[in-house]
């Protein structure tokens, strides 16, 4: 059986050797006093266009057209090999024309969301799993809304027996805010501990003025606001591994009908 | 689709019979054939009497000489009752496949598969009605084997004539067929399937004693001849060794029912330190290889069918040596085992083996995470999985694509929940892991959850599931859902007596008629996700 390891090892032959080729051919083609870029052009049009099925090969699940693993080494070897292409075609970093600017602008961004999507596939895994528990995404607002009204119990449950209302003034202030909906989504994003730091801030500044009997189902509210907090880090975390696609798609395709157009454009004027 | 509800008769055990042939006539005329001559149809209560037995949980067919009837290898399960005429069992496990003319699965062919793009249903767990009410088809497919005359002339073979019963240890055991066996004339079979096998054991005491003594004679022959020690031995070696194997069974043979409820019991078969009376073979089931190591017990290995314990202390005393045993067993929930007594041994195996240099208190040199490891996957019960879905955490996105492409491989309905118990980075996910034990087949009334003759997958026929819940409070693993099915246009369907949801059980089929395997596995693009049992090294040691 082959591993995935060789399988990336050709891939990336294939895609190097295809680029000195590449290279070569539009050296020579220069030599001659041809123009290489059409070839170059036509080269990153169809490795996009192979890039871009790779989509379409997740919606065919039900057959075996090789397997989604092997799709996207492929993807990220021969999308980096795309840029050096681009190069090749482009001859400078940045374009003269306005069209041309917004399509090197659109390829740009899809390199960069694809990149960043890359890092961020590689990095967010492991850090969602040291959270602890895994909270499946599509669960969360059902495990939020279980969270608040398990919440909403421990302050009932605290005023009854205590008589006192300084956790129900608590939540009404600023708990109800958090358990309201996944907060902290910036410090969860970039790993800070500053939700952990106001859970335990809350705990410092509240528990001198609580009762026994309030310290009870404060403690249990805490444990609450933990797991809240979890589900946060589950929540950001998740939404940025989604989030990203939301921009390469659609940058992807608004790419490729521009690239679409050039074409037409370079045939009717140009050739 | 709002409130519209379709309505559709509960579905019965019995409702849909095994075969379509079982008239009054026959029925009869096969109670007049042994073994169910013999049987007092006194014993069976009036809700399950023998001739409805028949009638509903089994079926006849007619073979002709040469049509094979069972493979070795292959899993069943049903019994097979000779009738009339005559069959052969061919002795020889290694007939070359040709010979065999396997069945090929019935898989979809690849249009098939890609037209369920726009085939699936938009409603969730929708049905189409008109089959799931009709008759069910007698779908027995012979094949013939070529040159069957040469075969039986060139491999050994047992004749099975009038009222020979064969096939039920494979069925009732959940395990391959041992034999292959071949019609040598014209033949009427009558084929029980499981259910109805257990039912006459229940009912009929000398028909249970028979199935427990063929097991002595044969089952328990093969299985020391498999065993590698005993290889070479002669047949009256064999003999002696088959006479005088002491059976034991420890734990519950429903082990999973206390498992759910909590209770993991492990009763002990062997204590560390005890005197080494006997070389113990796995014989089903599975069990714990432990030590004692500070305050608790280290966990150094477990043992499934075929493997054996104690056979170095048991050498080391046939020698003379003062040994005791240097581990402890434990059943885990349920084992059946071979017990081969000392003398025995020094009589017949000794004399004639290697003792392998390997022992299972080797193992103690392991690190403690990995002890730990071993300990996670006994705990959960999961070294009965041949095909596990085991999610790397540590590289799955929660992309959900596995999800998808297995909804989209099931009429748009996921068979598994991206979601279990995790060790470390490993999560193992809640799918069907196709168990070596399948529990949840125990107790299926109508035979709906059965093992896939050729794969050996476990899988539900739609069609004669009535959704009683069995096989899903029987999975230890909760990895069986029942839903509420749907008609085409997604309107609920009820029963019109109790105006109660149809269920149906589903699963993870292992995608085993699709072309290219479990899409769950070729959807992954991160490599996070395969199946896989725990067989040989446990892959979640070292994480």
């Amino acid at each position: 059986m082959i591993t995935l390891q060789t399988k990336t090892t050709v891939i990336s032959i294939l895609a190097i050797a295809g680029l000195v080729a590449l290279y070569w051919v539009a050296r020579q083609q220069s030599l001659q006093l041809h123009d290489p870029t059409i070839l170059s052009g036509y080269v990153a049009l169809t490795v996009m266009i192979l890039l871009a099925l790779f989509n379409t090969r997740k919606k065919l699940s039900m057959i075996p057209i090789i397997s989604a693993r092997v799709w996207l080494v492929f993807h990220v070897v021969f999308g980096l090999a795309l840029m050096v292409v681009f190069g090749l075609h482009t001859g400078s970093l940045w374009p003269t024309g306005l069209y041309e600017q917004i399509l090197a602008g659109l390829f740009y961004l899809v390199c960069l969301t694809g990149i960043a999507g890359y890092l961020l596939s590689r990095s967010i895994p492991s850090r969602l799993r040291h959270l602890g528990n895994e909270i499946i995404f599509e669960r969360i607002p059902a495990e939020l809304y279980e969270v608040r009204e398990a919440a909403k119990g421990h302050i009932t449950a605290a005023l009854e027996a205590s008589g006192n209302e300084t956790l129900a003034r608590e939540y009404e202030e600023s708990l109800a805010w958090f358990f309201a909906r996944p907060r902290f989504f910036l410090s969860h994003v970039s790993g800070t501990e500053r939700p952990s730091a106001w859970i335990k801030n809350k705990d410092t500044s509240l528990r001198p003025f609580l009762s026994d009997a309030e310290q009870q189902e404060f403690d249990s509210l805490l444990s609450l606001m933990n797991y809240k907090n979890e589900i946060d880090a589950h929540y950001a975390n998740q939404r940025l591994l989604k989030g990203w696609l939301f921009l390469h798609l659609p940058l992807t395709l608004a790419l490729l009908v521009f690239v679409a157009w050039h074409v037409l454009l370079v045939h009717l004027y140009v050739l | 689709m709002g409130n519209e509800v379709t309505l559709l008769d509960r579905p019965t055990r019995w409702q849909q019979p095994f075969g379509q042939n079982m008239t009054d006539e026959v029925v009869a005329r096969v109670l007049k054939s042994e073994p169910f001559a013999s049987m007092d149809a006194d014993n069976f209560p009036g809700s399950t009497p023998l001739p409805d037995i028949l009638r509903f949980d089994a079926r006849v067919i007619t073979v002709e000489p040469g049509h094979i009837i069972v493979r070795a290898g292959e899993y069943g399960n049903s019994a097979f009752s000779v009738i009339s005429g005559q069959v052969r069992v061919i002795l020889d496990e290694d007939l070359p496949d040709a010979l065999l003319g396997r069945a090929q699965a019935p898989g979809k062919s690849y249009w098939n598969a890609f037209s369920q793009l726009w085939r699936n249903n938009k409603h969730a767990e929708a049905r189409r009605l008109d089959q799931l009410t009709t008759e069910t088809k007698d779908d027995v497919i012979l094949v013939k084997m070529k040159s069957f005359e040469q075969v039986f002339n060139d491999y050994p073979t047992a004749a099975l004539d009038k009222g020979s019963l064969f096939g039920e240890l494979a069925a009732l055991g959940r395990m391959p067929r041992t034999a292959t066996v071949v019609a040598s004339e014209h033949t009427e079979l009558l084929e029980i399937r499981w259910q109805g096998i257990r039912e006459i054991m229940r009912f009929d005491k000398d028909f249970r004693a028979a199935v427990d003594t063929k097991y002595r004679e044969n089952a328990l022959f093969q299985h020391l001849a498999e065993s590698e020690i005993f290889k070479g031995l002669p047949k009256a070696a064999f003999d002696e060794l088959v006479e005088k194997a002491i059976f034991e069974t420890h734990g519950s043979f429903d082990w999973y029912i206390d498992y759910k409820r909590g209770k993991k019991t492990e009763p002990t078969i062997a204590t560390e330190g005890d005197y080494p009376d006997g070389l113990i073979i796995v014989r089903a089931g599975f069990a714990r290889v432990s030590r004692s190591l500070g305050a608790g017990d280290q966990t150094l290995t477990y043992l499934g069918a075929g493997d054996l314990y104690g056979l170095h202390e048991v050498y080391e005393q046939g020698l003379g040596q003062e040994t005791r045993l240097e581990t402890s067993l434990n059943a885990l929930g349920y084992v059946d085992l071979i017990r081969i007594p000392l003398p025995l041994l020094e009589k017949y195996v000794f004399p004639t083996i290697e003792i392998p240099a390997k022992r299972l208190i080797d193992n103690k040199d392991s690190l403690l995470q990995d002890t730990v490891a071993d300990d996670w996957l006994l705990e959960n019960r999961f070294m009965n999985a041949t095909q596990a879905m085991v999610i790397d955490m540590d590289k799955c996105v929660r992309c959900d694509d596995c999800v998808r492409a297995c909804s989209s491989t099931h009429d748009g309905n996921p068979r598994f929940k991206r979601h279990g118990k995790t060790y470390n980075n490993w999560m193992v996910a809640n799918a069907c892991m196709h168990c070596i034990d399948p529990v949840c087949m125990i107790g299926c009334p109508t035979g709906a959850i059965h093992r896939s003759s050729l794969g050996g997958q476990v899988i539900i026929n739609d069609e004669t599931c009535i959704g009683c819940g069995t096989c899903a409070n029987s999975c230890a693993y909760d990895n069986i859902t029942l839903v509420e099915i749907a008609d085409q246009a997604g309107a609920a369907v009820n029963d019109p007596a109790s105006h109660k949801p149809i269920l149906k059980a589903t699963k993870c089929d292992l995608c085993y008629t699709n072309p290219g395997g479990p899409a769950c596995v070729a959807a992954c693009p991160h490599d996070a996700l395969f199946r896989t049992g725990f067989d040989g090294e446990n892959i979640l040691r070292g994480s």
